[in-house]
C-alpha cells in the first residue's frame, strides 16, 4: 500500500506543476516506458477533472438560480418620454399657479390632499410639501392636482387650530370624499377622496398638518443553540415576526450594544438579554439563558481504524456515565462505561469483536447526572 | 490583470462563487446583452450566453488555464462572442455584427470552449460524488480544487494531524480513481 501512496504522491506532485524539473523529466520518461503509469495518471487526471466538473454543476445551478431573477432593462420610448415631459410641465404649470394663488388672500382657500395613504402606515407631513390649494373652477389646472389621488381611507391628522393664536391643536379626522359638485368635471372621475380644511382665520399662511405616528411594536422570536464545553460555539437568531421591511438593529446585552445582522455567534453559556430597535422604535427586552452542552466541540468526526489509532469520543471531564455507537438502522454496535475521568477511547471493534465497517454512526453519551450528548462520526476503511 | 479579475479569480478558486458572480451579472450581462440584441438575440440569449461563458471562465480557473495576464471581462466577451457566432450559425439567426463594444480582445483557444459539461457527463459527475460521499467529498475539494495546504485542510475538517489528512487525501483519491476504473459506464462516458 505505501508503494502505491508513494505513486499517488508523485503523479499528484507531477500533475499540479510541484516536481523539481529533473525529476519531471524523469518521471515523464517512466510514464513513456510504463503503460501502466501512464494509465494511472490519465486517471487521476479523469478524477481530478470529475472534481472540478462537479463544482461547475453546482455553479451552474446556481447561476440559473441567480438569473431567473434578473428581468430585462426597461427600455425608454418615445412615449415613455414624451408622458414624462408632460408631467413635468404641469407640475411647473401647478407650481406657478400656486404662488399666483398664495397672493389672492381676499376669498377663502380651500385645501385639498393629495396623497395616497394607509391606515397602518403613517408619516408626519408638513401641509406646505403636501397640499395643494384648489384655484378656482375655471383653471384647468385642477385636473391634473388630483389625478394621483387613488383610496384614502381613515386616518388621524392633527393639525394647528384655526383660533388667533396658531398655537393649539385640533384633530380632524379624514374619510374617503367625492369631490363637490360644481368642481372641475374631469378630475372628479379620478379622485376617489380627498381633504377639504376650511381656513378661516388665516388665509395668507398655511397650517402645519401632523399626523399621529404609529407603529405596530417590534415583535421577534429567538432561535437558540447552545454552547460546547471546550469552545464558545452558541448561537441565537432573533426573527423579526410583524417584519416591515424597515431596516431593524438587535442587541443581545439589553441594549448596551448593536448589530445589523440578525444572528450571534460563538456565544458562551449564560444569560443573554434581545432587545431589537428599528429608528426610534424599541422593543420589549426578553431574556434567555443559553445552555452549554455536555460535549466538547472538537473531537474527529471521520475515523480510519486501519490508521492504527484510537478514537477518543468528546466527553467532558468529572463525569461517569456510558457511551453508546449506533449504526444508521439504530442497531447498537459498540457499547461501554466510563468513570470520571476515564477517557473514551475505541479502536474500531465492535462488542462482538468484529471490525466496524466503514459507514456513517451516531454515538450518544450518557451521563450519570441524566444530561446526554450526541455526535455523529464516520468509519472509512 | 486588472484588481477586478484578480478578486474573480480569487473568489472562484477559493469557492466563494457569490462574490465572482456579482461583478459579472453587474458588468457582463448588460455588455453581453447589448451585444445579442444588436444581432438577432433578446435577453433570454443574453443571460444564456453569460452562463455558458461563466462555466467556461469557471472551468478555466480551476484547472490553472486561465491565462492571468488578461482580464476577466475580456476573456469573458471573447468568449460570449464566439460563443454567439456559433449559435447564430447553428440556428440561422440574423448576425450583422460580431464586435464588441469593449476595447479590449484576445483570441480565445478554440479547444476552451470544448469546456461546457453534457448531460450525460454531469449524470455520471453527481452518481460518482453522491457515491464516495463525505468526508471525501470535501476533503478533495479542499486539496485538489480549491488548493488548500494538508494544515488548512485539517483546521476545516476538525482532523487532529496533517497526517490524518494526508492519509483520507490518499484513499479518497484511490477510491474515486477506482470507482472510475471498475465501472465502464464512468470510464467510458468520463474520457470521451
Amino acid at each position: 500500500m505505501s508503494e502505491e501512496k508513494n505513486i499517488l504522491e508523485r503523479i499528484d506532485a507531477f500533475l499540479d506543476g510541484n516536481m523539481p524539473e529533473s525529476e519531471r523529466l524523469s518521471f515523464e520518461e517512466l510514464i513513456g516506458k510504463n503503460a501502466n503509469l501512464a494509465n494511472e495518471v490519465e486517471l487521476a487526471k479523469v478524477a481530478r477533472q470529475v472534481l472540478i466538473d462537479y463544482e461547475s454543476s453546482k455553479l451552474s445551478l446556481e447561476i440559473s438560480k441567480d438569473l431567473a431573477n434578473i428581468k430585462a432593462p426597461q427600455r425608454f420610448n418615445k412615449w415613455f418620454i414624451g408622458g414624462a415631459a408632460a408631467i413635468l410641465l404641469v407640475g411647473l404649470i401647478s407650481w406657478f399657479s400656486f404662488q399666483k394663488s398664495e397672493n389672492t388672500s381676499a376669498n377663502p382657500i380651500t385645501h385639498t390632499r393629495q396623497e395616497t395613504t394607509t391606515p397602518s402606515i403613517n408619516q408626519t407631513v408638513n401641509q406646505n410639501d403636501n397640499f395643494v390649494k384648489e384655484q378656482p373652477i375655471s383653471e384647468e389646472l385642477n385636473t391634473i392636482e388630483t389625478k394621483d389621488i387613488t383610496t384614502v381611507e381613515e386616518t388621524t391628522i392633527t393639525t394647528p387650530s384655526l383660533q388667533d393664536d396658531g398655537n393649539s391643536t385640533a384633530e380632524i379626522t379624514m374619510a374617503p370624499q367625492k369631490q363637490q359638485e360644481g368642481k372641475n368635471q374631469q378630475s372628479t372621475d379620478l379622485l376617489e377622496a380627498d381633504q377639504q380644511i376650511e381656513d378661516v382665520g388665516h388665509p395668507k399662511e398655511l397650517p402645519i398638518v401632523k399626523k399621529e405616528v404609529t407603529f405596530e411594536p417590534i415583535d421577534f422570536k429567538l432561535k437558540t443553540t447552545p454552547t460546547y464545553r471546550d469552545e464558545p460555539s452558541g448561537k441565537i437568531r432573533v426573527d423579526i415576526i410583524n417584519d416591515n421591511g424597515l431596516n431593524y438593529e438587535y442587541s443581545i446585552d439589553n441594549g448596551e450594544s448593536f448589530q445589523r445582522h440578525n444572528k450571534f455567534d460563538f456565544l458562551e453559556e449564560g444569560e443573554y438579554s434581545i432587545v431589537v430597535k428599528s429608528g426610534d422604535q424599541i422593543s420589549k427586552t426578553t431574556t434567555l439563558t443559553l445552555n452549554s452542552l455536555p460535549c466538547n466541540k472538537n473531537y474527529d468526526k471521520t475515523y480510519s481504524p486501519d490508521v492504527g489509532m484510537n478514537w477518543t469520543a468528546p466527553a467532558v471531564a468529572d463525569n461517569s456515565g456510558n457511551f453508546i455507537l449506533q449504526n444508521q438502522n439504530g442497531v447498537v454496535v459498540f457499547e461501554t462505561t466510563f468513570e470520571s475521568n476515564d477517557r473514551i477511547e475505541w479502536d474500531g471493534i465492535s462488542n462482538k469483536n468484529q471490525q466496524i465497517t466503514s459507514g456513517y454512526y451516531r454515538f450518544t453519551i450518557n451521563y450519570d447526572s441524566g444530561e446526554k450528548c450526541f455526535g455523529d462520526l464516520t468509519i472509512l476503511r | 490583470m486588472d484588481q477586478l479579475s484578480v478578486k474573480i479569480v480569487e473568489a472562484f478558486k477559493s469557492g466563494n462563487n457569490s462574490d465572482a458572480l456579482r461583478p459579472l451579472y453587474e458588468q457582463a450581462l448588460p455588455k453581453i446583452f447589448q451585444y445579442v440584441r444588436k444581432n438577432g438575440g433578446d435577453f433570454e440569449d443574453a443571460k444564456d450566453l453569460l452562463q455558458e461563458t461563466i462555466l467556461i471562465l469557471h472551468q478555466q480557473i480551476l484547472k490553472g488555464k486561465f491565462d492571468q495576464r488578461y482580464e476577466v471581462l475580456g476573456f469573458m466577451y471573447s468568449v460570449a462572442r464566439n460563443q454567439w457566432i456559433n449559435k447564430a450559425k447553428r440556428e440561422k439567426i440574423y448576425h450583422k455584427d460580431p464586435e464588441f463594444d469593449y476595447d479590449y480582445h484576445h483570441n480565445i483557444d478554440a479547444t476552451q470552449l470544448g469546456d461546457m459539461i453534457t448531460e450525460e457527463r454531469k449524470t455520471a459527475v453527481d452518481q460518482l460524488m453522491e457515491k464516495i460521499g463525505e468526508p471525501c467529498k470535501s476533503l478533495l475539494k479542499y486539496i485538489v480544487v480549491e488548493g488548500l495546504k494538508l494544515e488548512e485542510v485539517r483546521k476545516k475538517m476538525d482532523f487532529t494531524s496533517t497526517n490524518t489528512v494526508k492519509t483520507y487525501n490518499y484513499r479518497c483519491k484511490k477510491k474515486l480513481m477506482d470507482m472510475i476504473k471498475s465501472d465502464s459506464y464512468y470510464s467510458t462516458v468520463l474520457t470521451k
